[in-house]
């Protein structure tokens, strides 16, 4: 596992706090946050979309455009980001949609 | 107060700025991308904030702290974080306690100001009350404040 070395290390915060604060009391049984519990999970999130960013930009071999689809893609295959599989799912065409729905009721029938 | 949809979301223009600064110049990233990034963000803290939770419930504390957050990196595999987090810490204070020492001289040098300020105009004030007083005893009850004087000058001298 290489080391990861992120530009915003430095102490500084770009993400609002305050926002992030409002995020983590929407989850349930959230009660009380400490300040450096704040500051960790602001600063967590930077890190984490430079870490999302730079792994997709790797794995479309540094590819000048950056898309949804590669954004999919490392979702779907990465394993730290199974979290966000239900949330970031690959597009498919109506038709092949359709398929899978085909698919899935004749496995029902059995 | 209630939540609007938008309150729960990190703001798109700030995500983008650090997607842009993560990237090598030229690098273009979609709006779509921008967007999914911004709400997979968003859905990171919420995952973030459950695990953490969780381990602070598992120690009988109500109070989510820095250790449950480093702990729950390791949980949700992102060990990787954990260092540069508590660096980044560490900066964040020298940096507010450069903060704290410059607004704690500034403090000190407001005050002291003020307070010469007060001196003189203590001064000034002192000096306009004395010169009406010497006038007034002067003119009415002359022979007996000096007598007063006199006794007030002797007392001084033993």
């Amino acid at each position: 596992m290489s080391s990861f070395k992120p530009k915003l290390g430095d102490g500084s915060i770009i993400l609002p706090q305050a926002r992030v604060k409002m995020i983590m009391k929407s989850s349930p049984d959230t009660e009380s946050i400490s300040t450096d519990a704040l500051y960790f999970v602001t600063k967590a999130t930077e890190f984490f979309v430079e870490h999302l960013v730079q792994e997709i930009y790797e794995s479309t071999g540094k590819s000048n455009e950056l898309t949804y689809k590669g954004l999919a893609d490392i979702v779907q295959k990465s394993d730290s980001m199974h979290f966000l599989k239900d949330m970031v799912p690959r597009k498919i065409t109506y038709k092949e949609y359709q398929e899978i729905l085909k698919e899935k009721e004749n496995s029902d029938l059995f | 107060m209630a939540e609007r949809p938008e309150d729960l979301n990190l703001p798109n223009s700030i995500v983008a700025r650090i997607i842009k600064d993560s990237l090598p110049e030229g690098v273009n990233v979609s709006k779509e991308a921008r967007t999914a990034i911004a709400k997979a963000a968003s859905v990171f803290v919420l995952y973030c904030t459950s695990c953490s939770n969780n381990l602070a419930m598992r120690a009988n504390r109500k109070i989510i702290s820095g250790q449950d957050v480093l702990g729950a990196m390791a949980d949700m595999e992102f060990e990787r974080f954990i260092e540069p987090l508590q660096a980044s810490l560490e900066g964040m204070l020298f940096l507010y306690n450069d903060k704290i020492l410059h607004n704690f001289a500034f403090l000190v040098y407001k005050k002291v100001q003020k307070e010469r300020k007060e001196a003189v105009a203590k001064r000034k004030q002192e000096k306009s009350d004395k010169k009406p007083e010497d006038i007034e005893e002067a003119s009415d009850e002359g022979g007996e404040n000096e007598k007063e004087n006199e006794d007030e000058d002797g007392d001084e001298s033993s």
